[in-house]
Parts: structure tokens; C-alpha cells; sequence
């Protein structure tokens, strides 16, 4: 950073170096598509340059990144929406209504993702499981249990309650154990 | 506890964000319930594999994508500009970006004063000169009124050699003429008076009065078109077996520059050829409605009344 303030040439090469896995990977979960990921990582480097001199620090600059890829994809996500007009709605969570979680019976010993984590590649178990979220909760879920970010600067980002962000969290999570568990 | 309760807790549990009898109710809960235990596993497994997803590795391109991008817009960027661009070389004009600012305020500043000096205006209002030279408008202070008496006969007075008269008028006040009024050009108001012409109001054409019958539609013409339109709309009105009732304008004696009215009766069948018609002659706003829907009737059954208002657009 410092050096990318006092203007020290390959700075702003050595930052993307430094975080365009997390960026692209942030982009590719929210987007599930290649294309559609490096575009949206190429926007969020392309705004951080252009906002670079600006950040102020008080934030880790991972965290800036990725306030920015989650803004940028949400957008895209809007976008795409808008433009197909014959696009189904997002899947209904397994187990999930209005009023919250219905109660099911988990399933057997064979059943429970970490053992099927020992059968399948767990990076793209998880990532199928993620697209079928909805994207309002999947950015929520990449954000904090992915990226680590607090349920305050998630609330923040997304201008809502940290209740909301629990509640919306925690549906998310149970959703997911949901979808991971009938993958065998 | 039962077991709906319990699995919407299991996230403030694990956050430790319960308080401490509800955390233990749930903890004994979990001890005493197979299902929940083996729902609480899986949940904690779930948030376990998502906390050690490793990033997935950017693909080679983004890099080169990005770097050429931030090129891109780095040589598009105006010098100044706030955008970052730090690790390239900074633009030679904008580390003199405040200076610049600066100077060119106070040029303009300056330049201001200098021109409040100096300058004497070309033109003055004709509203102020009648058509005898040293008569000034009604509307002025008396001083200056008396001070350009004493200048008569040549013309009104220069405020500069009158301080009185140049505090009270002050400094925009036109330069001094020596013709009259009668001398200045004269051209039609609606045109651009660019060259101190003399600008003589036009009259607007008296609107023909309203009927209770019938529609009114502006029609805009350009001024070319204007000439002869007129004649135009009653011709057609007469073929398609009308009557004109009234016409009144071209009150501006170049034709081109005036508005004017023209009523015609028509039957009602050939309402549609006369809107035709006018659509030809300009352009009918769009507000007026489709003939095929709303026939505005006529004195009598059967025919159908436009007053025709024409507009130099």
C-alpha cells in the first residue's frame, strides 16, 4: 500500500497479485460463472485502482476488495435478473419457508458431509451447495463464514440489522447442511 | 427445549452470542437428543468446510487483464484527476494542478476588473431612446434625465462624462449614439436581434373566438412553410368539401415570422383527409387525438369544426 501511495512502479501489480485469488474466487461463488468472475474481479481491481489513494486503512485491504467484489457482483446479479425476463426464481431451500427452518430428521452416519467430504471434492460440494442459495444470502455466508467477516460489517455492508444478518445467516447455514446432506 | 428450538439456535450457540441458562438448556438438549446432536454435527461441520474453503486460483488472465485495463485508463485519465494510477509516473501537469488553479482565478479576476474599467457597451437598449435624439425613456431617474437634456443636440449624454449620471445608471450604461432611433434597422422580434437592429414587437394574432363546437389544434410550421399556409389549409378544406369560416394572422409583413388562425367546417368523412393535410403542411402535436376515435363535432350533424392556430416553430 505504501508503496502504491508514494507511487513506487509494479505497487498496484504486487496488490492484485496479492489477492486476486480471494477476489476471483469471492466472484466466481457469488457469480458461478468463469466469464461473468473475471469480469467482475477485472471491476473490482480496476474501482480499488481507482479509489486506492482514497483508502484509508481502517479497514485490511482484503476486506475493502471484497466489500467491492460483493457490491459488484450483487449488481451483476440484478442485472442478469432484469435482462432475462424468463428466469426462473431462485430455489426454494430444502426445509426452508417464510416462517424459517422446518424440522427434519437428519439422515444416517452416511450422511453427514464430513463424511462426505472423504468421497467427494469438498471445494466443489460446497460451491454447488453455495449456488443454490439465494444471492441476498450467499454473499452473507461467503462474507462471514468464507472470508470471516463479523456479522457488524456484514450488517453494514449490507445496510440491514445484525439480527437480520444472524437470522438470515443462520437459515443459510442449516440450508446448506440440507443441501449437503442428500448429495451421495 | 424441543428440537425446532433447539436447531434455530444452533448459530448463536456456536457464536457463544446465547446467554448462559439458554446455552446450557440447549447443551443438555443436545446430550439427551440423538437427531439434534447429529444436526448440530453436520452444522458445525458445514461451517467448518466453509471456513477452510481455500480460494480457488485466479485464472493467468485476470492479471494482464487488469494491468491493461488500469493502462487504459491511466493514459485516458486528465491530468489531476483523482483517480489512483500512484505506481505509474505522475502527470507532469498536474503536480502544478494548484498553482495552475490559482493563476487562472486570479487572470480571471483580473480580466474582470480590467474589462469593468474599460468597457464601453456597443449597443443601448433601444426601450431607452425615442425617436428624438437626447430623449431618454420615461423610466429613467430625473438627474439623468436633466443631465442628457443639457447634452441635446447630439445625442445622449456619455455616463463617463457625467459621474452623477454614471453612478446612477451605472458602468454596463450604453455608449454614447449619434443617431437617432429612426436611423436603426428594423427586423422582426421573433428573429435574433444580433447587429443593434431596432426590434419592433410583432403583434400576435388575435385568437379566434371560441365556438362550442369544433377543436382547436396548433399546427407548427417552419418559417420557410410559413407563407401561403393559410391558403393551404382552406384550399384542402374547400376540395374536400368544406367551408372556411374565418382566417386571421400574417400580421408580420415578411409572412414568415407570424402565427394565424383559420376555422374551417368540414364533413365529417373528411376529417381524416384534413388532419392528413395539416400533418403535410407542419407538425400537429401529438396530444391531439385520433380522428378515428374522437370526431369533433360540428354546428351540425354530420360536420365536423377545426380552428386551425399556426405557429412558427
Amino acid at each position: 500500500m505504501e508503496g502504491f501511495r508514494k507511487g513506487t512502479p509494479g505497487a498496484f501489480e504486487a496488490i492484485v497479485r496479492a489477492h486476486q485469488d480471494r477476489v476471483y474466487s469471492f466472484c466466481a461463488r457469488m457469480l458461478s460463472d468463469r466469464e461473468d468472475a473475471l469480469d467482475a474481479a477485472q471491476e473490482v481491481f480496476l474501482s480499488a485502482w481507482r479509489n486506492l489513494a482514497n483508502f484509508r486503512g481502517e479497514a485490511a485491504l482484503s476486506t475493502w476488495l471484497l466489500r467491492i467484489a460483493a457490491n459488484r457482483c450483487l449488481n451483476r446479479i440484478r442485472r442478469r435478473k432484469s435482462l432475462s425476463e424468463h428466469e426462473a426464481p431462485w430455489p426454494e431451500l430444502p426445509g426452508e419457508t417464510d416462517e424459517g427452518i422446518i424440522f427434519q430428521p437428519a439422515g444416517g452416519e452416511a450422511d453427514r458431509p464430513d463424511r462426505l467430504a472423504e468421497t467427494f471434492e469438498m471445494g466443489e460440494i460446497l460451491t454447488k451447495a453455495l449456488s443454490q442459495l439465494d444471492p441476498g444470502s450467499r454473499w452473507m455466508v461467503l462474507l462471514s463464514d468464507v472470508e470471516g467477516f463479523s456479522y457488524e460489517e456484514i450488517a453494514a455492508l449490507a445496510d440491514v440489522p445484525v439480527g437480520t444478518v444472524k437470522s438470515r445467516l443462520h437459515r443459510s447455514r442449516m440450508a446448506m447442511r440440507r443441501l449437503l446432506s442428500p448429495v451421495a | 427445549m424441543d428440537c425446532s428450538q433447539a436447531r434455530n439456535q444452533l448459530s448463536d450457540f456456536h457464536d457463544g452470542t446465547m446467554d448462559a441458562a439458554a446455552a446450557a438448556a440447549l447443551a443438555a438438549h443436545l446430550r439427551g437428543c440423538g437427531e439434534c446432536a447429529g444436526a448440530d454435527a453436520s452444522f458445525l461441520a458445514v461451517r467448518g468446510f466453509l471456513r477452510g474453503l481455500p480460494p480457488d486460483p485466479a485464472p493467468p488472465e485476470l492479471l494482464p487483464r487488469v494491468l491493461a485495463a488500469v493502462e487504459a485508463e491511466d493514459r485516458n485519465a486528465r491530468p489531476g484527476s483523482t483517480h489512483g494510477g500512484a505506481d505509474t509516473t505522475i502527470p507532469f501537469l498536474s503536480r502544478f494542478r494548484v498553482p495552475l488553479e490559482a493563476a487562472a482565478a486570479v487572470l480571471l479576476f483580473a480580466s474582470v476588473y480590467w474589462y469593468q474599467q474599460t468597457y464601453t457597451p456597443a449597443a443601448r437598449p433601444p426601450s431607452g431612446i425615442s425617436s428624438e435624439a437626447g430623449k431618454v425613456s420615461p423610466s429613467r431617474p430625473m438627474a439623468a434625465r436633466e443631465d442628457t437634456a443639457k447634452a441635446a443636440p447630439t445625442g445622449i449624454r456619455p455616463a463617463r462624462e457625467n459621474p452623477k449620471a454614471a453612478r446612477e445608471i451605472g458602468p454596463f450604461m450604453p455608449k454614447p449614439r449619434t443617431w437617432t432611433a429612426d436611423s436603426l434597422p428594423s427586423v422582426p422580434a421573433s428573429l435574433a436581434s444580433t447587429d443593434s437592429e431596432r426590434i419592433v414587437p410583432i403583434a400576435p394574432p388575435r385568437p379566434l373566438s371560441a365556438l362550442p363546437y369544433g377543436r382547436d389544434i396548433v399546427v407548427d410550421v417552419k418559417p420557410e412553410s410559413r407563407e401561403g399556409a393559410e391558403e393551404r389549409i382552406a384550399e384542402t378544406a374547400s376540395r374536400l368539401g368544406g367551408i372556411v369560416e374565418r382566417i386571421e394572422g400574417e400580421r408580420d409583413p415578411t409572412g414568415k415570422g407570424a402565427g394565424g388562425a383559420i376555422r374551417v367546417l368540414l364533413p365529417e368523412a373528411a376529417a381524416v383527409g384534413f388532419l392528413d393535410e395539416l400533418r403535410r403542411i407542419g407538425t400537429v402535436p401529438p396530444e391531439v387525438p385520433p380522428v378515428a376515435i374522437d370526431i369533433p363535432r360540428g354546428p351540425q350533424p354530420g360536420t365536423v369544426a377545426y380552428t386551425v392556430t399556426l405557429r412558427v416553430r
